[in-house]
């Protein structure tokens, strides 16, 4: 069927015998196998034309496989990202030199304006002779994926919520309570102390899965302004000073940067201010006595983020993230380096792999009895990469650990 | 000067205990509380006792506080009666459309003490 219409219209553009005799050399006897295949499989040539899109293509992008045929793939499908810009994804993968994934959280804008959730990957072509010849676009909808997480999601916000009236109760009947100390016996009034602190553990922990679930469905809405990051630490720094005091630990903010510079990047200033904040807090909990906790920021080129990353956790897939931001962003020194130094516990090595999942504690950290939801991170690393930012750090047990947060400078 | 007002304050909510502490430790001996518990007796005792207060929650049995509030502010009677929302629902969407139908106050439940609760009543009640 889609051939026949390939034989219609003489394809467009350049070459078009080379075209023809790739088709038939290469794809048209599978053209059956492709049109069973449910995911939308798109072929182009080098230049990015579409020779062929199996029927599955429609489904997804509400465009006939022919229509789309002839047409270059950067202006026939319309792809969309939250996090990324996604022309560097069609321009990679043209480029032939490897398989490239586009990021979570990529849609397909459709004629009529729908977004498909979509998982697409371009893989290079190679003729029987190992000639570079076009690549093979697969894109595979996650409409049901992402319908079924958001319910997941919805179902732990209704949970969340719902705990809050319990939770008000409690809190506010035992702040009644000792409002009357005289009535008291000292032992109770003790164990309505305990109760209360709890409480509050359990009210952070309630309030960062409702933040979790709201991040997860996409329901929060960032409010994008230029910010300076060293305002943001200042903040986040004022607020811990009482810790810090408690914990005996000093807090030292930019040591190497010039006195009044400003450090800014494009982000949500409130949601930047709660990153900060947990992971100074951190510092300063999981410290020594005694400890220091750093905070720097510098100007720096990829190469050189590049180079911390792979050597750190978190950092691994460092490259895909300089590919993803956008083009005229990527020069020399045009990332701003943020990094939190701690003398602390560290991550034991063999949970390194895991600090950045949900309920993740390290059993260090646990044996000494340090409370916490294990949801910080978590949150701190959602929050920083849908702001474009990345997030790795490196950490070495008794020694301390360092969070680096990359940043596109503004 | 020498005359107290007695405040009227209206409690919609549906949690008994909730009333319970509500009415217990709040503002005082110049303030009268009543309470309605259904959505439909919460509209009808707003227009009857024209409160100085009206403290809604948002989720209650067959209504949302939000469409509560929404009939209160479509009746020339009792559009310009205060309302302060005690809710659960943190939902950026739900508290921006609250304030939209003109309220003095937003209260997420749970997330501050009793001492903060009273003060910002109190204020409500100014």
């Amino acid at each position: 069927m889609i051939n026949k219409n390939k034989q219609k219209k003489p394809l467009p553009n350049h070459k078009p015998e080379e075209d023809k005799k790739f088709l038939k050399g290469n794809i048209k006897h599978l053209e059956p196998l492709l049109a069973s295949i449910r995911e939308a499989i798109i072929i182009t040539n080098k230049n990015g034309k579409i020779l062929l899109a199996n029927p599955a293509t429609e489904l997804i992008t509400g465009v006939l496989p022919g229509d789309l045929v002839g047409k270059n793939i950067s202006n026939a499908i319309s792809f969309e990202c939250t996090k990324i810009n996604p022309g560097w994804f069609l321009k990679e993968a043209l480029s032939g030199s490897r398989v490239v994934k586009l990021p979570e959280e990529c849609f397909i804008v459709g004629r009529d304006e729908t977004k498909t959730p979509v998982m697409a990957i371009g893989a290079p072509l190679y003729s029987p002779e190992g000639e570079y010849e076009g690549v093979v676009f697969t894109v595979h909808d996650l409409i049901e994926e992402v319908r079924a997480r958001n319910r997941e999601y919805e179902f732990l916000s209704y949970i969340s919520h719902q705990i809050r009236q319990p939770l008000a109760l409690f809190r506010w009947s035992i702040e009644a309570m000792l409002r009357e100390k005289e009535k008291l016996d000292p032992r109770h009034e003790d164990m309505l102390h305990d109760l209360y602190s709890s409480s509050n553990r359990f009210k952070g922990f309630i309030n960062d899965l409702i933040d979790i679930s709201r991040l997860q469905i996409g329901k929060i809405k960032f409010n994008i302004t230029e910010v300076d990051i060293r305002k943001i630490v200042e903040r986040a720094v004022n607020e811990t000073k009482t810790i810090a005091i408690t914990h005996n630990v000093t807090v030292i903010q930019f040591p190497e940067a010039e006195p009044g510079g400003f450090f800014f990047v494009r982000g949500d200033s409130d949601r930047l201010y709660d990153v900060f904040l947990n992971l100074i807090t951190n510092a300063i909990l999981y410290n020594r006595p005694d400890g220091t906790v750093t905070i720097n920021a510098k100007f720096e080129n990829e190469e050189a983020i590049g180079y911390l990353a792979l050597k750190g956790h978190g950092g691994e897939n460092i490259s895909e993230y300089f590919q993803s931001v956008p083009e005229q962003k990527i020069e020399k020194k045009s990332f701003l380096l943020v990094s939190i130094v701690d003398t602390g516990l560290g991550i034991p090595e063999e949970q390194q792999n895991k600090a950045f999942g949900s309920f993740f504690r390290g059993d260090n950290v646990v044996q000494k009895g340090i409370s916490g939801t294990g949801l910080g991170l978590f949150i701190v690393k959602i929050i920083v990469e849908s702001l474009g930012g990345k997030i790795f750090f490196q950490s070495k047990e008794n020694v301390g650990t360092t969070f680096y947060i990359v940043f596109p400078i503004v | 000067m020498f005359e107290k007002k007695i405040k009227k304050v209206l409690l919609i909510e549906d949690d008994p205990a909730m009333l319970k502490i509500l009415q217990s430790h709040f503002p005082g001996e110049n303030t009268e509380f009543s309470i309605a518990i259904l959505p439909d007796e919460g509209i009808r005792k707003v227009g009857e006792s024209l409160p100085d207060l009206v403290i809604l929650d948002m989720m209650l049995p067959g209504k949302s506080g939000l469409e509560i509030l929404n009939t209160i502010r479509a009746n020339s009677k009792t559009k310009k009666i205060p309302v302060l929302v005690l809710s659960i629902v943190s939902e950026p969407n739900t508290i921006a459309k609250a304030k939209k139908l003109g309220i003095i106050d937003y209260i997420i439940k749970g997330t501050i003490s009793l001492d903060e609760l009273e003060k910002r009543i109190k204020d409500a009640l100014q």
